[in-house]
C-alpha cells in the first residue's frame, strides 16, 4: 500500500530570467483532501501546477506525486491536469474531444465509449455529445476542460482557475462535479481568484505570494491566526456626520468616511449597542448597519498590504 | 504506438474542417485543370495566326500566299476586322498594324508591290516586312523559319521531328503538370497544417497533451504520418482527376507514382513540421511558407519545368524539394525507367524528410518541461 502523501512540494525553486516565479515553496496534500491555492496574479500559482503537472522543471527542489517524481511516466498516469485555457480542439465535438484525450491517456478502444459517456454524463453534456466544442457555451466549454482531465482516474487532479469566466448556474454545477470527485476520495488542488468559493470547497488554503507560502491553513484557521478574530461593524448615517458625533466614535476606533463609519469590534453583543448609543445621543440617524466577519480577503491584505486582485 | 492517438485526433479534426477540405482537393485540382487545359491546347499542335497582305498582286504573289495557306503550322488571315469585330474589310498593312496595337493580332506579313521570290541581278536578295508583337517572340522566330521554307520550296529533304519519348505516351506532359503543382501545394499544404501545432501552443492544448502520456516525439510522429497520409491522398486524388479528365496514364505507371508520391510526401510534410518549429506565431509560419514554397517550386520546376531553364538555375533547383521530386516523377511517367533507376531520387528525399524531422524535433523542445 502507498503510504506517500497524495503530493509534496519541497524546497522548489524555478525563475523565468531575473523573475523567480517559485522562491522555495512547500506544501503537502494528503490523500482525498482538497486544497486551494490562491494569490494574485503572477504569485506563481500556475507555475505551481504546471511543475506538479511535470510541464515546469524547477532548477530545485523535489515534487513528488504519490512518491514519484513530478513529469516522471508514474506520476503522468497519476495525475489528471486541467490548465487555465479552454484546452480543447474547437472543431472537435465533446465526444470527439473526449475521445481524444482518452486515446492520449492510453484508455484501451475497448474502454473508451463507456469512459467517454461517463464523462459526458458527469458534465451534463450528453446532450450535446455531437456539437462541435466551439459552438458550446462558455460554461459548458469549462466543464468539458475539466471532464477531459479526469478520463484516466488520476488519484490527483490539478485545476487551475476552473471557473474563469462561468457564470453563476455553471459554477454551481461545477461545484457539483468537484464534490462527486471528492465523494470517489480523489485528491485536488484548487486555485482561484474567487476567495468565497475556495471558502467553500477547500479543506485547506494556501495563500501564495512572491513564489513563496505565505500561509496555509483551513479558513478558518487563517482568519483566526492572522486576525484578531473580531468583527467589522459598518453604519451608515443618512447624512454627514458631525463634528461631535466623528469625536465620540473616534474612542472605538472607528475609521469615517462620510457617512459611513467602520468600527473594529471583538464582541458584538456588547459593543453594538454601545456604539448605537452614540448616534442616538447625536441624534443622528441610522440608514444602514452591517456586521461582517473577516474573511480570506481580508487575511491576505493583512499578510501581503494587497488586495488580492492587484 | 501512440502516436497513431495523435494521427486519430488530426484525421478527425480534418473530417469536421470543410475549408481544409476544399484548399486540399479542390483548390490543387483547379489549378491543375487549368494547367493541364493550356498544356492539351499547346500539345495539339503550334497554329501561328498570321495576316497575309498582298500588295503586288501578280501571279507570283499570289502563289506565295497559296503556299502559306498550305502550311499547316500557319493560320493565314486576308481579311480585317471592322467595326462590329467580324472579319470583313481586305486586310492592309495599315489594318495589320492597328489589329497589332490592339493585340487582336500578333503577326502581318506585308509583300510589296517589288515582291519577288529570288534575289535580282545585283544578287540584292527579296525583302518581306513581318509586322510583328514582339511579346511572342516564339512566333515569329517560327514564322520566320516557315517562310524560309516556303520561299526556297526546293528543300531536298522534308525535316520532321519525331518524339523519341513521348510518341506512343498520352498527355505525359500533363503527367508532368499535376506533379509539379501537386508537389508545391504538399508544400502549402504541409506547412499550414503543421502550424496546428502553434495553435495548440496557444491554447493551451500542447501542455494538456504534453502533460498526458504523449511525448513531443509522439506528438510529432503522430502528425507526421497524419501528413504523409493526407499528402499521399492529396497528390492522389489530383492524378485521378488528371487520369479521368485529362487521360494521364497513372495506372500504368502507379508503382512508380505511388512509391514517389509517399516519398515526396514524407519530404514535404517533415518540411512543413521544420517551419511550423522555427516559427512562432501563425502570422509568421504564414510569411515564411509563401516565401519559401513559392521560391523552392519556381527553382525546382513545379512552375516552370527545370530542362527549360538556364544550367546553373537547373542546379540550384536540386537544392529543392521540388527538383528532386520532379525529377522522379519524369522518371515515372516521361521516361518510363524501372523502379530501381528512381533511387537518387528516393534516396535524397528520404535523407531529406528525416533531417527536416529530427531538426524540427529539437527546435520543438523549448515547448517541453520548461
Amino acid at each position: 500500500m502507498n503510504t506517500h502523501p497524495a503530493l509534496q512540494v519541497r524546497a522548489v525553486e524555478k525563475s523565468f530570467g531575473p523573475r523567480k516565479a517559485l522562491d522555495g515553496i512547500e506544501l503537502t496534500l494528503a490523500s482525498g483532501e482538497l486544497l486551494g491555492i490562491v494569490g494574485p496574479n503572477g504569485a506563481g500559482k500556475s507555475t505551481l501546477v504546471r511543475a506538479i503537472a511535470g510541464r515546469v522543471v524547477p532548477e530545485s527542489g523535489d515534487i513528488r506525486v504519490h512518491g514519484h517524481p513530478a513529469g516522471s511516466e508514474a506520476a503522468r498516469a497519476l495525475v489528471g491536469f486541467v490548465p487555465q485555457e479552454i484546452a480543447l480542439y474547437p472543431l472537435l465535438t465533446a465526444r470527439e474531444n473526449l475521445s481524444a484525450f482518452a486515446r492520449y491517456q492510453r484508455i484501451h478502444r475497448s474502454e473508451l465509449k463507456p469512459v467517454v459517456d461517463h464523462a459526458l454524463n458527469w458534465t451534463a453534456l450528453t446532450d450535446r455529445s455531437g456539437d462541435k466544442a466551439s459552438h458550446l457555451s462558455g460554461g459548458m466549454k469549462r466543464r468539458l476542460n475539466i471532464a477531459a482531465g479526469i478520463l484516466h482516474k488520476p488519484k490527483l487532479l490539478l485545476l487551475d482557475e476552473p471557473t474563469v469566466g462561468v457564470d453563476p448556474q455553471s459554477r454551481e454545477r461545477i461545484y457539483a462535479m468537484i464534490g462527486e470527485l471528492r465523494e470517489q476520495g480523489m485528491s485536488l488542488i484548487y486555485t482561484s481568484h474567487y476567495m468565497e468559493e475556495l471558502e467553500r470547497l477547500c479543506d485547506r488554503i494556501v495563500i501564495v505570494d512572491h513564489g513563496r507560502v505565505i500561509a496555509q491553513g483551513t479558513p478558518e484557521s487563517l482568519v483566526h491566526d492572522h486576525l484578531d478574530g473580531g468583527q467589522e461593524l459598518s453604519i451608515t448615517t443618512d447624512r454627514y456626520m458631525e463634528p461631535a458625533l466623528r469625536e465620540k466614535l473616534s474612542r472605538f476606533g472607528a475609521s469615517m468616511n462620510g457617512t459611513v463609519a467602520k468600527i473594529r469590534i471583538t464582541s458584538a453583543a456588547d459593543q453594538i449597542a454601545d456604539v448605537l448609543s452614540v448616534y442616538r445621543s447625536e441624534n443622528a440617524a441610522v440608514r444602514d448597519l452591517a456586521l461582517k466577519s473577516p474573511g480570506l480577503e481580508a487575511v491576505f491584505l493583512a499578510l501581503t498590504g494587497r488586495e488580492l486582485r492587484e | 504506438m501512440s502516436f497513431l492517438a495523435v494521427t486519430h485526433t488530426h484525421w478527425a479534426k480534418f473530417r469536421r474542417d470543410r475549408a481544409a477540405m476544399v484548399m486540399t482537393f479542390v483548390v490543387p485540382i483547379a489549378f491543375f485543370s487549368v494547367f493541364a487545359m493550356l498544356m492539351a491546347g499547346r500539345s495539339g499542335g503550334t497554329h501561328i495566326r498570321i495576316a497575309v497582305i498582298d500588295e503586288q498582286g501578280s501571279a507570283a504573289s499570289r502563289h506565295f500566299v497559296t503556299q502559306l495557306k498550305a502550311e499547316q503550322s500557319l493560320d493565314v488571315l486576308d481579311l480585317a476586322l471592322d467595326g462590329d469585330g467580324n472579319r470583313t474589310l481586305p486586310m492592309t498593312a495599315a489594318l495589320a498594324e492597328q489589329e497589332i496595337r490592339t493585340g487582336d493580332l500578333s503577326l502581318a506579313l506585308v509583300l510589296p508591290p517589288e515582291f519577288r521570290t529570288t534575289a535580282d541581278a545585283k544578287g540584292v536578295r527579296p525583302k518581306l516586312t513581318l509586322l510583328a508583337d514582339t511579346s511572342d517572340p516564339f512566333s515569329s522566330r517560327m514564322t520566320s523559319s516557315i517562310l524560309q521554307k516556303v520561299v526556297l520550296g526546293r528543300m531536298p529533304f522534308d525535316v520532321s521531328t519525331r518524339d523519341v519519348l513521348g510518341e506512343k505516351k498520352r498527355n505525359p506532359r500533363i503527367a508532368f503538370a499535376a506533379a509539379g503543382l501537386g508537389v508545391m501545394f504538399l508544400l502549402f499544404m504541409a506547412a499550414t497544417s503543421g502550424g496546428a501545432l502553434l495553435d495548440e501552443a496557444e491554447s493551451g492544448t500542447l501542455d494538456r497533451i504534453l502533460a498526458s502520456r504523449i511525448s513531443m516525439t509522439q506528438l510529432l510522429l503522430g502528425k507526421l504520418t497524419y501528413l504523409v497520409m493526407l499528402s499521399t491522398l492529396q497528390l492522389t486524388v489530383t492524378f485521378i482527376w488528371g487520369w479521368l479528365v485529362f487521360g494521364v496514364e497513372l495506372w500504368k505507371h502507379f508503382d512508380g507514382f505511388l512509391l514517389m508520391t509517399v516519398v515526396t510526401a514524407i519530404a514535404t510534410s517533415s518540411f512543413g513540421l521544420l517551419l511550423a518549429t522555427v516559427c512562432r506565431t501563425r502570422a509568421q509560419l504564414t510569411a515564411l511558407a509563401n516565401l519559401v514554397v513559392l521560391v523552392m517550386s519556381a527553382l525546382g520546376g513545379s512552375l516552370i519545368p527545370r530542362f527549360l531553364m538556364p544550367e546553373s538555375i537547373r542546379k540550384l533547383g536540386l537544392l529543392t524539394i521540388n527538383g528532386w521530386a520532379l525529377d522522379g516523377f519524369l522518371k515515372v511517367f516521361w521516361r518510363e525507367e524501372p523502379l530501381f533507376a528512381l533511387w537518387p531520387q528516393l534516396t535524397v528525399l528520404l535523407v531529406a524528410g528525416t533531417v527536416f524531422f529530427v531538426a524540427s524535433r529539437l527546435l520543438a523542445r523549448r515547448w517541453e518541461a520548461q
